[in-house]
């Protein structure tokens, strides 16, 4: 029993191991500038479209309606409890810095983060990685880089045009439901803004964006030779994500409120 | 060359011959894919340029290899169990006129196959030798 316990921890920690130092090595290639030749270029350039623009009329049209409803609701309910004069802060805090940023992390986890997985696993199966590597080109600069730093670009920049369709369909809903004028929903949103919440959101994003990618690559080039492990690592690299984002959001939570605290 | 290194199948033949061109010497994507849209031409297939790799013939998806291969650097070419990429092919003839045609690409070229293919050979061997 305390073998197979130990013999399991050893093996988790040996596959976290080669996880991070994975990471570290996408890291450092990612700030070498000689990593982006014009193969590598095209492929970020790829990835960013299939990400960040093909996605944009959903994702909008989610961030508007969201954005409304939730307003409606928020301002609704503070205005019943008499706290109407911390909308301005529920907005800047809670929808801008908490919301966006998972919001987004979830819609491009589904819909790019299960593609890079299966993509990766893939090319294992069918041996491209194989050819790759035979060709002397570098997976790592080739597949990973420029997929891991679309996903650090793309949530961060589609994490703020998020915020900001919340924030106009706010001054539409606000107006509606409570009569707020432009010049008080501007000023309202002026009282509450910080700069500190937008670098924890943008810190945030890049951090999420980093994982949600990297993770389904990382566990689609864990395929073998056999087609029935394709599903098999989308399904181990989508749970994975899953978890990632609960623990991120944990972590920088309560970093977070350690520094509110502390200054 | 070999059939155990398929083409890239989310890039066209001409994008997976020119990233060579475009990973090992830094060329531009448009000056990679017209060099490969002119090589292809001497096989008379500028139009598998824009196919990829499960929509090829078995001769198309051999000459795209062979690209690939010979614009890597070095003088050397080996071609691994060529039948296996062409499995529909009878004879070795299209396969020695595709490496005459790129001779200038390598100095040597070694092809590697099964004892049971032999008879394929016959004849094309002695008539028409590679360097």
């Amino acid at each position: 029993m305390l073998e197979k316990i130990g013999s399991l921890l050893i093996k988790r920690l040996k596959t976290l191991k080669e996880t991070f130092s994975l990471a570290y090595e996408v890291l450092a290639h990612m700030l070498l500038p000689s990593t982006y030749n014009a193969a590598v270029r095209m492929v970020l350039v790829n990835q960013i479209y299939f990400t960040s623009v093909q996605i944009l009329p959903l994702f909008l049209t989610i961030s508007i309606i969201l954005g409304t409803i939730l307003i409606g609701v928020a301002g609704d309910y503070l205005r019943s409890i008499g706290m109407f004069h911390f909308f301005g802060a529920m907005i800047m805090g809670f929808v801008v810095k908490e919301l966006a940023p998972f919001v987004t992390v979830l819609l491009i986890a589904l819909r790019s983060g299960a593609a890079i997985n299966t993509e990766i696993a893939v090319m294992k199966v069918n041996r491209e990685l194989a050819a790759l590597e035979a060709y002397r080109i570098s997976v790592v600069n080739y597949l990973l880089v420029p997929r891991v730093l679309n996903g650090i670009v793309s949530i961060v920049v589609l994490g703020f045009a998020f915020s900001t369709c919340v924030l106009i369909s706010g001054l539409l809903s606000s107006r509606f439901f409570f009569g707020l004028s432009f010049d008080d929903y501007i000023s309202l949103l002026v009282d509450a803004f910080s700069i500190y919440d937008l670098v924890v959101m943008a810190i945030k994003c890049a951090i999420l964006g980093f994982f949600i990618v990297f993770i389904p690559i990382k566990f689609g080039m864990s395929a073998t030779q056999e087609l029935t492990s394709i599903p098999i690592a989308v399904l181990n690299g989508m749970v994975q994500v899953f978890i990632s984002i609960i623990v991120i959001e944990v972590v920088i939570l309560v970093l977070d409120s350690l520094l509110v605290k502390l200054f | 060359m070999s059939p155990s290194y398929p083409l890239i199948s989310n890039l066209s033949v001409v994008q997976n011959v020119a990233l060579i061109k475009e990973y090992h010497e830094g060329w531009s994507r448009r000056r990679a894919e017209k060099y490969v849209m002119d090589l292809l031409k001497k096989f008379n297939m500028e139009e598998i340029g824009a196919k990829r790799n499960p929509n090829l013939a078995s001769q198309e998806r051999f000459v795209a290899l062979l690209l690939r291969a010979l614009l890597m650097p070095g003088d050397v070419v080996i071609v691994d169990r060529p039948f296996v990429i062409m499995p529909d092919v009878d004879r070795a003839e299209f396969m020695i006129n595709a490496l005459h045609g790129l001779e200038e690409f390598f100095n040597q070229c070694f092809v590697l196959d099964y004892v049971w293919n032999e008879e394929r050979y016959l004849g094309v061997n002695h008539e028409t030798p590679l360097r």
